[in-house]
């Protein structure tokens, strides 16, 4: 079949299910061409939703994930109440009958930030000294401080947040997209994973970007640090330069006449997904390639290129963005800080705090922000109560997941907004609390899709994102 | 026939046939009732209306007692027909207008409609009359049909009576002839051997086995080849890949760290009991009761480790009772899933909405595994365990310990006997070291002092960039900002660690050593964490050590030799951490990790007379330890002995099985599935819409396990046959194989599956045979060609009425380029440990907990051992399966999704096993075939595909040697290099050049779509 061929083929799909085909019908034969997966010649594919639900305000996310669970009392939520009782005991009446985790069975005492905190911008944002960066770009972010969870250990917490639920089996937010929304390019996955290089920390489990129930094929994909960028993505050393292009040549003239004489679409699909990888090889390693950047941006940065970094990837996500993935996932591990919290924020800081900022700047130069949502946060908040030494400026703070600060920016979302307030200890939220699957109701509603139509059926359940909650954050997004 | 001969020249000539009739592909797929114009057919509750109501009712009007509204339950008759809150009724049998049903959901008024608008749902024109049609004729009810037991059906009547092979062909072809199709003709034997070789073992046929089946012209031809196919030990192989996926068999904790563990026994036993054949009930008994049964073997233990299979943490803070209550959910959910072919796991947290299944039902079934006694958060062996040592091992360990024991006894003796040589030996070692530590006092240690961290984005770069302090030693300058300042560290003492701060980050350390004169100084430096660190050392501005990390190792001391000059020195150490914690260490006596050692320095250092006991013993031990002949001989064979006993221990295999503790521990409806709000407390049973347990017996797993197995159980062998029938076919004639409940999918050939039901289970539930009436029939039998009348009117081939053609399992693709190019060893007998094959380097540590694992690639055959039994990590999953679809084994999986991916062809285009494969595949070919391009394709061609190539295969593959060859011409360095790929070598007898593009022609062939596809 030729590639005019396929192309009716869609043209032929469209006309007779492009619009008001319901269910099945239409999502067979997608799913019969692998329509899902591929783009077609425009590299657009269509995923299983026929139509958003309404106008989108972003067309892409680029999710900064912070491993560990950042302390919201450090960086977002500061709470002067909480510095003037250091040293005394959390009283009771807040936290009996709470879940605790390795503080569990300890005396709780009170611990508060010794960073300090001013108003940024116009909207006055409240942002600790740690992240100036983060402080010159406060107009642009909706901070929320009353963030809260139902799990207070990582694991279930991280797939709780990225699946809608803590037992494992469910698809992630960008498996979500990926399904529903298909792909917008001819040679990039799109739903790409990039985990900052070397470090250690929590550990990253596949999970945290699977598919779960959907098709594994809209698991993300995870572009490496080191090594090969993607998985087999280089031709074997050995491998002459024309060889791979005739190899190619004639397995495609193989398949075809396969695709003759049994007439199965798999084998169409087939040949297409040689062609594609073939594209990605050429197309990964100029993706890859930051040193294409002026210094100015590296800079901005503060990326080097060839060093696997948080900056680095902040930067490939912004090139990811420029070639039509749509949801790119970032992972930076390191902040469980337990113990020896400030010195550690502070290295954790320095890490992250300048390139997330120059990201934001970045899309924003390039006209890229007001079509992309950027979210910044962890898997939950750290406890107002003291872990491990506690000695003149140092501390530590445990799990704590009924209160925690995240940030949401660019398409769709209000600009230089806090959203929601904790108590005078930070341990609850007392204004506006946001749960996890609000959060996630209101991601899907960016992106225009309606979080409790957007359902897919396993074992006899319409499962969703946002599980059997969820609730758009009214406050943290652009009306109508 | 050749395959690439379309019977229908005409129709198959181009690609543009599939526009025709793709265009009317949406309006198929679902059985229809089928009724002739101008009569009302009958309406059939089960098929047309519970799904309407399930849908869109069942939610506010079903089982759920919490959720129900206006006391309406559409879920059962009494209920639905019954008198509501209003007073009304909402089902008047035969009468519509009367009935408040129909005049809800025909209401004018939107607020007064149903389903109302909030819910999202709408009801069709065609649903509403179904509904309006149903009530008149009566409003009939049934139960939903997987709750009742299956009858056996007589055989449907058929007009083409030479067609059918067996029973199912009879049920197949009436539905076939009902629609007026015909049905394929039987596929050519070449691709009968290969379909059916893939389908029984996982494997491709050998060129000898398609051969002699070939030769066989007799007319049990195919069923001898059914017979030993079934009677292969790669048979149970074949099924446990299926079964380990329902049992989510793993080699990995899964949850968090991600520990691995020592499950594979349990994986042996699968594969050993499919092979024995051994029936479905005893299979399934003794997977969920084994331990309970009278006087169990090993073996029956051991099938119990199915409910151990389920993922664990060791997470730490996480609460134990938490993670208890997740261990039996999953339990509960897999053993429902896999028997019951339902997930009951909404009711965890309330009333199934959709079937008759309530929250306390499930907890009762909670109760059954709520009583193994199990702590919660343990490492591998999780107790209750069970050690299982082969004889050889077993008696291996005891002499081991034998000997260690009386060597130690000979040893201890040694140490402490008389013995004047020695010691007199000892007393000039002791003058030896003494005249050491007055050399020492002719040098004068200088406090350390320290600055950092240096932050960079990377531990790499943290350790190549050069910080300020390594071009200028500047004690009173600061940096970035004053933040960073050289600070004096007079408290710390040599020999004891130091912690320092900051990830990705150096920290420099400095001491001034003087010298009276000119002299060599040894000392001992590490970075005090678990794990390497980076380290350099410069003595005077020079450079004397340089240690970077590579991955994940284990931290080690490191002794320095550096040459003092007289006078001043400056010993300047930057330490970087590469993750975790870090720490600094520095010793002129001993590394970090020899206390023994450490202390004899000490020791040493005293006046003889203050030294006390102990510290006399650890000189002489330690001295006699290193002088004595015997003893060194001695402790060397101690710690060789000492090593293979950890080796030994290690290799034990254990497994964790189920066991029920004596006293019962108390079930408690947990309210929304909380852990912690415990609600009424309820005792193990059954739900109540199934049949019920038999009195007056024992009401525990091994009750409920026979109670499933009870040949009038109305699932258990509908959801079993259906799952075989989707081994064969890739979709069960249930096509929700994991949901038989009313939101499932109704069965395309009701029929059919009840009467296979009835012969499994009446049959003594034998799987062999099972599979086989399968194999044997006509529709298996069929040509999996694709058809344009099919396509448009059946594109998913449910109603089979052409064979299957199928992408491979994950394991059968790499399974299948093994074998082809003769790496796997087919000889091989099943089990063993998992294996290790290739894997990119840093895809376990990269993403690893603090470096707490570490991925040791396999050596020899096992590198080639067939994919079931690669180690299965959860949280990373091997690279190969995971992109074919093998799933992660987090949950019972029941289907596997089959995609087609770039990332795949990535796979087989570059991965190494793949590139070895091929090259192996080429040197078969060069040795084997003939010695013209032609013959070596047709060669090529046969051993993979079991068929010769077309004309127009043979020229287009003829072309591509040709011209991959030519880009070979004069690079035979770099066809070594392809050469090389892979731990196999390259056969020396080879011309390489000819070698790399026969390489090419061989990887060729295995990518081809039909090599990954079963047809």
């Amino acid at each position: 079949m030729s590639l005019e061929q396929e192309l009716a083929l869609q043209m032929t799909r469209r006309r007779f299910f492009g619009r008001g085909a319901k269910g099945i019908g239409s999502l067979a034969l997608a799913t019969l061409l692998r329509e899902d997966l591929y783009g077609d010649a425009s590299g657009r594919s269509y995923g299983a939703l026929n139509r958003l639900h309404f106008a989108p305000t972003a067309k892409r996310i680029i999710y900064l994930f912070m491993s560990g669970a950042p302390s919201q009392l450090d960086l977002f939520d500061p709470k002067p109440k909480l510095v003037e009782m250091t040293g005394q005991a959390m009283p009771e009446s807040v936290t009996k009958g709470q879940r605790i985790a390795q503080l569990a069975g300890r005396k709780l005492v009170c611990v508060g930030s010794k960073f300090q905190f001013k108003k940024h911008g116009r909207s006055g944002a409240e942002i600790s000294e740690l992240l100036p960066h983060t402080a010159g770009i406060a107009d642009d972010l909706a901070i929320i401080r009353s963030m809260h969870t139902d799990a207070i250990n990582h694991d279930p917490a991280v797939t709780l947040i990225q699946t809608g639920g803590q037992q494992p089996g469910r698809p992630t937010m960008g498996a979500w997209f990926s399904y529903g929304l298909g792909s917008e390019n001819r040679q990039l996955p799109s739903f790409v994973v990039l985990t900052s290089g070397g470090g250690q920390g929590q550990p990253l489990l596949s999970r945290y970007w699977g598919s779960g129930f959907l098709p594994s094929s809209h698991q993300g994909v995870e572009f490496r640090s080191r090594g090969e960028p993607i998985l087999f993505v280089s031709n074997p050393r050995g491998v002459t330069s024309g060889s791979r292009r005739h190899l190619l040549d004639g397995l495609r003239d193989l398949n075809r006449l396969k695709m003759d004489a049994v007439g199965d679409p798999d084998i169409a699909a087939r040949i297409k997904s040689f062609e594609m990888a073939y594209r990605m090889q050429t197309s990964v390693p100029d993706l890859m390639d930051t040193g294409q950047e002026p210094p100015k941006v590296l800079e901005q940065y503060g990326a080097q290129p060839g060093v696997p970094s948080f900056a680095n990837n902040c930067l490939l996500a912004r090139r990811l963005v420029e070639r039509g993935v749509r949801f790119i996932q970032l992972y930076h591990r390191g902040w469980d800080h337990h113990n020896s919290l400030p010195s550690n924020i502070a290295l954790q800081c320095r890490q992250t705090d300048q390139a997330a900022a120059a990201l934001i700047r970045d899309l924003k130069q390039r006209g890229l922000f007001e079509d992309t949502l950027v979210i910044w946060g962890g898997e939950f908040g750290r406890t107002p109560m003291n872990q491990g030494d506690m000695t003149r400026g140092n501390y530590g703070r445990d799990h704590h997941m009924k209160a925690y600060t995240l940030w949401m920016a660019g398409g769709g979302i209000k600009p230089g907004v806090t959203v929601g307030a904790t108590d005078d200890l930070g341990y609850n939220p007392v204004e506006d609390p946001v749960h996890i699957n609000d959060f996630q109701a209101t991601v899907l509603h960016c992106m225009g899709i309606d979080h409790e139509k957007f359902t897919y059926r396993f074992q006899g359940r319409d499962f969703r994102l946002t599980d059997v909650g969820g609730k758009v954050i009214e406050k943290a997004v652009v009306s109508g | 026939m050749s395959v690439l001969q379309p019977p229908n020249q005409r129709i198959l000539r181009s690609g543009a046939w599939i526009l025709t009739c793709l265009a009317t592909a949406a309006l198929v797929v679902t059985p229809l009732s089928a009724a002739g114009p101008g009569e009302t057919p009958p309406v059939d509750f089960n098929r047309d209306i519970r799904p309407i109501l399930a849908d869109n009712c069942y939610a506010c009007h079903g089982p759920d007692r919490n959720q129900r509204m206006a006391g309406l339950r559409l879920d059962a008759r009494d209920s639905a027909l019954g008198r509501l809150d209003s007073g009304h009724r909402a089902i008047v049998p035969g009468n519509p207008e009367e009935s408040q049903l129909i005049r809800r959901i025909t209401a004018g008024d939107e607020a007064l409609r149903m389903p109302p608008a909030w819910s999202g749902k709408e009801l069709t024109r065609q649903q509403i009359d179904l509904l309006t049609r149903w009530v008149r004729q009566g409003a009939p009810w049934s139960r939903h049909w997987a709750y009742v037991r299956p009858e056996r059906p007589s055989l449907p009547k058929v007009t083409d009576k030479s067609w059918p092979a067996n029973a199912i062909d009879h049920f197949i072809l009436a539905r076939l002839e009902r629609e007026g199709i015909a049905p394929s003709p039987e596929a050519d034997r070449r691709t009968l051997i290969r379909r059916l070789t893939f389908d029984l073992t996982g494997l491709p046929p050998t060129v000898r086995e398609v051969e002699n089946f070939l030769a066989d012209r007799s007319p049990e031809a195919y069923e001898k080849l059914v017979d030993r196919l079934l009677a292969s030990p790669h048979f149970g192989e074949r099924m446990a890949m299926h079964w380990l996926d329902l049992a989510r068999y793993a080699d990995s904790d899964g949850y968090h760290v991600d520990f691995p563990r020592s499950m594979w026994k349990y994986r042996d036993w699968v594969i050993a009991a499919f092979n024995a054949n051994q029936p479905f009930d005893r299979f399934t008994v003794e997977q969920l009761a084994g331990d309970l049964l009278p006087d169990p073997t090993l073996e029956q233990r051991i099938a119990t480790a199915f409910n151990r299979n389920g993922m664990t943490s060791t997470e730490g803070g996480a609460d134990a009772r938490e993670y208890l209550s997740k261990y039996v959910i999953d339990r509960v959910n897999t053993t429902t899933t896999v028997w019951l072919g339902s997930t009951v796991a909404c009711a965890e947290c309330h009333d199934h909405k959709f079937d008759p299944f309530t929250q306390q039902e499930y907890y009762r079934l909670y109760d059954f595994f709520h009583q193994i006694p199990e702590k919660g958060l343990d490492r591998d062996p999780a107790p209750p365990y069970l050690w299982l040592p082969s004889e050889e091992q077993r008696s291996r360990l005891s002499q081991l310990e034998r000997t260690i024991q009386s060597l130690e006894a000979s040893r201890k003796a040694r140490l402490d006997m008389t013995h004047d040589g020695l010691d007199e030996a000892q007393t000039q070692w002791e003058g030896e070291l003494a005249r050491i530590h007055r050399t020492r006092r002719e040098l004068e240690l200088k406090e350390w002092s320290m600055i950092g961290p240096f932050i960079a984005q990377s531990a790499e770069e943290a350790f190549t960039r050069a910080f300020p302090p390594e071009s200028e030693l500047d004690f009173s300058k600061s940096y970035q900002d004053g933040k960073l300042s050289w600070n004096a560290r007079p408290e710390w003492k040599d020999g004891k660690a130091q912690p320092l701060l900051g990830n990705k980050a150096a920290t420099y350390l400095h001491r001034r050593i003087l010298a009276e004169s000119a002299r060599k100084l040894k000392f001992f430096v590490a970075t005090n964490a678990p794990y390497a660190d980076g380290l350099k050392v410069w003595l005077n501005g020079q450079l004397v050590l340089a240690k970077a990390v590579e991955g994940c190792e284990p931290a080690k001391s490191i002794e320095v030799q550096v040459d003092l000059r007289s006078g001043a020195n400056d010993l300047l150490l930057k330490v970087v951490n590469y993750g975790g914690g870090y720490g600094f260490y520095f010793s002129l006596d001993a590394p970090l990790e020899d206390k023994a050692l450490m202390q004899v320095m000490s020791a040493a250092a005293k006046p003889l007379l203050e030294r006390d006991g102990a510290e006399k013993t650890a000189l002489r031990h330690w001295f006699r330890e290193k002088n004595s002949p015997r003893l060194q001989a001695l402790g060397r064979q101690l710690a060789e002995l000492r090593k293979e006993k950890e080796e030994l221990e290690q290799d034990i295999p254990t497994v964790r099985v189920m066991e029920d503790m004596e006293h019962r521990r108390p079930t408690h409806v947990l309210i929304r599935g909380d852990y912690r709000s415990k609600g009424e407390r309820v005792s193990a049973g059954v739900p109540e819409f199934l049949p019920s347990l038999p009195a007056g017996e024992r009401v525990d797993r091994l009750a409920l396990a026979r109670w499933l197995v009870d040949p009038d159980h109305p699932l258990v062998g509908r959801v079993a046959v259906n799952r075989f029938w989707q081994l064969f076919f890739g979709t069960g004639i249930v096509q929700t194989a994991n949901e038989f409940g009313t939101q499932g999918e109704p069965p395309s050939h009701p029929g059919l599956l009840d009467w296979l039901a009835r012969e499994f289970v009446d049959g003594g539930w034998d799987v062999q045979s099972m599979l086989k009436t399968i194999a044997m029939s006509a529709t298996y039998r069929q040509s999996s060609r694709f058809r344009p009348d099919l396509l448009s009117r059946d594109p998913a081939n449910r109603m089979l009425a052409r064979g299957p053609r199928l992408r491979l399992p994950a394991e059968a693709i790499r399974d299948n380029v093994l074998a082809i190019s003769g790496l796997l060893h087919r000889d091989r007998p099943p089990g063993g440990p998992s294996v290790y094959p290739y894997q990119p380097p840093g895809l376990w540590e990269n993403k690893a907990f603090y470096c707490r694992t570490r991925y040791e690639q396999s050596e020899g055959e096992d590198l080639y051992r067939r994919s079931l039994y690669t180690f299965w990590k959860r949280s990373v999953p091997n690279p190969i399966l995971q992109t074919f679809d093998a799933p992660d084994r987090e949950v019972c999986t029941v289907s596997r999704e089959r995609t087609v991916t770039p990332l795949q062809a990535l796979i087989t285009l570059n991965e190494t096993t793949y590139v070895e494969a091929a090259r192996v595949f080429a040197q078969r070919i060069l040795k084997e075939a003939g010695p013209s391009v032609r013959e070596r394709i047709r060669f090529a061609y046969r051993a993979a595909l079991a068929r010769p190539p077309g004309p127009e295969e043979e020229k287009i593959t003829e072309r591509t040697f040709h011209r991959i060859f030519d880009t070979y011409r004069g690079e035979a360095a770099q066809a070594r290099q392809l050469a090389s790929i892979g731990e196999s070598p390259a056969d020396a007898d080879l011309e390489v050049t000819q070698l790399a593009a026969w390489t090419g022609v061989a990887k060729l062939i295995l990518n081809l779509d039909e090599t990954m596809t079963k047809e």
